[in-house]
């Protein structure tokens, strides 16, 4: 019988999900540890808990099961280079579940980052971080403002020295 | 009482605004703060009491924790950039009352009026007829264009504020994740972010934006002082730097004709590099043999987690210099070097 943990969100809802689940949280594996299986996660509602549960709950399913001989091979392979690019996720079919997850509008992957943050998903916390950069990869300074709503607060003296710093970006092939 | 360790802040008590998002009306004048994403701001509002409470992620940046206007016009003029804190905040008397100034009320019949362009004008002709002396009437055509330049600067500059203000609380994340986002940029991408707003800026200069400089390009665009300021900011986090110029590895399948001097033939077919076929080095470029100096500096600061360095067809580039930058870099493991 797997020992569940139970997760209570923000607004009150509880959640019961199998403790090797919940273990893709570094910070939930540590309170467990101590004492409670009852822990209250104020600042994540149940929105966002239930795609991070879901996340966590296929991850783990994956984790638990030993490499098949093809994808253990590309593990194998992309270890072997040293320099630290973010931890490609070595199994494909994995690879495009995380593909489909990240599909959400900004705000919500804003919330699920934050909370997997808050809870220490190291891996969600990357894949979701790559996904934003990717929103912003190849765009104009104006398009990242239209996409993120930022507005400009640089006086024009500042923003001629920034282009003219970095005149090399800004020139268009 | 669940309590995140790894989060605690250290407890403080701020007095500030709470500002309404979508308005920038104040709604309270006393709230405890608490950094956290804008969504949160809502919520805030509402609590009235001065309990210290604690405050998660306050090491994160200081632009989390939310900003707003301050009300006693007697504060001191700066901008309310994320990355000022305000530590003295709850020092200002809550009781105080703010000096009213004349100007206040001055300015606020001016910004009332129905059709500034067209009234301005005709009373400011009508002071001038008013006044005999010609001096005086220069004083006066003088004293309006300051006044006028003085308004549009504070305008300006209170326009810029409320920009920053909105961007702290539009922009949800803590200063640590945006970096992590910035550091999974290429360079170019980079610098658009940089140029977007100063938050965004500020976190762009972060070393981790800078552990992978790829400054490439299909056309000689950058400089040495380019690529120096940038292994300035990486620092020790440097950890691979792509020079020159080469067509873009992605951009086209057709093979392209050999058009660079045969020196350096290009056949090895076994080896991977041999297939990245740069374009004629003839053009001038703007790198010259000491762009890789900043390597060298400061004891190799750079160069010493420096793993892979490709240059593309630096024509400036020679033998003496190449080998003084990879002596800096101590723990190369992927060396590769076009059109020397």
């Amino acid at each position: 019988m797997a020992k569940m943990i139970k997760l209570v969100s923000g607004d009150g809802a509880e959640f019961e999900v199998e403790e090797e689940v919940a273990f893709q949280s570094k910070i939930i594996k540590d309170i467990v540890a101590d004492a409670d299986d009852v822990i209250p996660l104020p600042t994540v509602s149940s929105k966002v808990l239930i795609q991070v549960i879901e996340y966590c709950r296929k991850h783990a399913a994956v984790n638990s099961f030993p490499l098949s001989p093809s994808s253990s091979a590309a593990a194998a392979a992309s270890s072997s280079s040293s320099i630290s690019y973010s931890k490609p996720v070595s199994d494909p079919a994995l690879r495009a579940w995380d593909n489909e997850f990240v599909k959400l509008n900004n705000s919500s992957l804003f919330d699920i980052v934050i909370a997997a943050n808050y809870l220490d998903i190291e891996e969600l916390v990357d894949l979701v971080l790559e996904t934003v950069a990717d929103r912003i990869k190849g765009k104009q300074a104006q398009e990242i403002r239209r996409q993120f709503n930022i507005e400009n607060d640089f006086t024009p003296e500042e923003e001629e020295a920034l282009r003219r710093e970095n005149s090399w970006a800004f020139q268009n092939n | 009482m669940f309590t995140n360790e790894r989060a605690i802040g250290r407890p403080v008590v701020l007095t500030f605004a709470v500002v309404d998002r979508d308005q920038f009306r104040p709604v309270s004048t006393r709230a405890t703060g608490r950094s956290s994403p804008a969504g949160a701001t809502e919520a805030w509002a509402s609590e009235s009491s001065s309990t210290i409470s604690r405050i998660p992620n306050l090491d994160a940046g200081p632009y989390s924790v939310f900003r707003a206007a301050v009300m006693e016009p007697l504060v001191p003029k700066r901008r309310l950039c994320p990355s000022a804190v305000y530590p003295t905040a709850s020092a200002s008397p809550p009781t105080a009352r703010p000096v009213v100034v004349a100007t206040d009320h001055i300015l606020e019949k001016l910004l009332a009026l129905p059709d500034p362009f067209v009234s301005l004008e005709v009373s400011l002709e009508r002071l001038l007829d008013s006044r005999l002396l010609e001096m005086e009437k220069d004083q006066l055509v003088d004293g309006a264009m300051e006044a006028g330049s003085a308004l549009l600067e504070a305008a300006r500059r209170s326009a810029r504020r409320r920009a920053s203000m909105h961007n702290c609380s539009s922009w949800p994340l803590a200063s640590d994740l945006t970096i992590k986002v910035f550091s999974k940029l290429d360079t170019q991408s980079l610098c658009h972010a940089a140029a977007t707003c100063s938050m965004f800026n500020k976190c762009a200069t972060d070393p981790m934006c800078y552990e992978n400089i790829d400054l490439t390009a299909e056309v000689p665009k950058v400089n040495n002082t380019v690529v120096s300021k940038m292994i300035q900011h990486a620092g020790k986090n440097l950890q691979s730097l792509k020079l020159g110029i080469r067509s873009n590895p992605a951009s086209t399948t057709e093979f392209r004709p050999l058009s660079y001097s045969t020196i350096h033939p290009m056949e090895a077919s076994g080896l991977s590099w041999s297939q990245k076929r740069p374009r004629q080095g003839r053009e001038t470029s703007l790198l010259t043999r000491s762009c890789l100096l900043a390597l060298s500096v400061d004891g190799s600061a750079a160069g010493t987690l420096l793993r892979r360095l490709h240059l593309y067809n630096i024509d400036k580039m020679d033998t003496s210099a190449l080998c003084t930058a990879l002596s800096a870099c101590q723990f190369l493991l992927d060396v590769e070097v076009v059109g020397l």
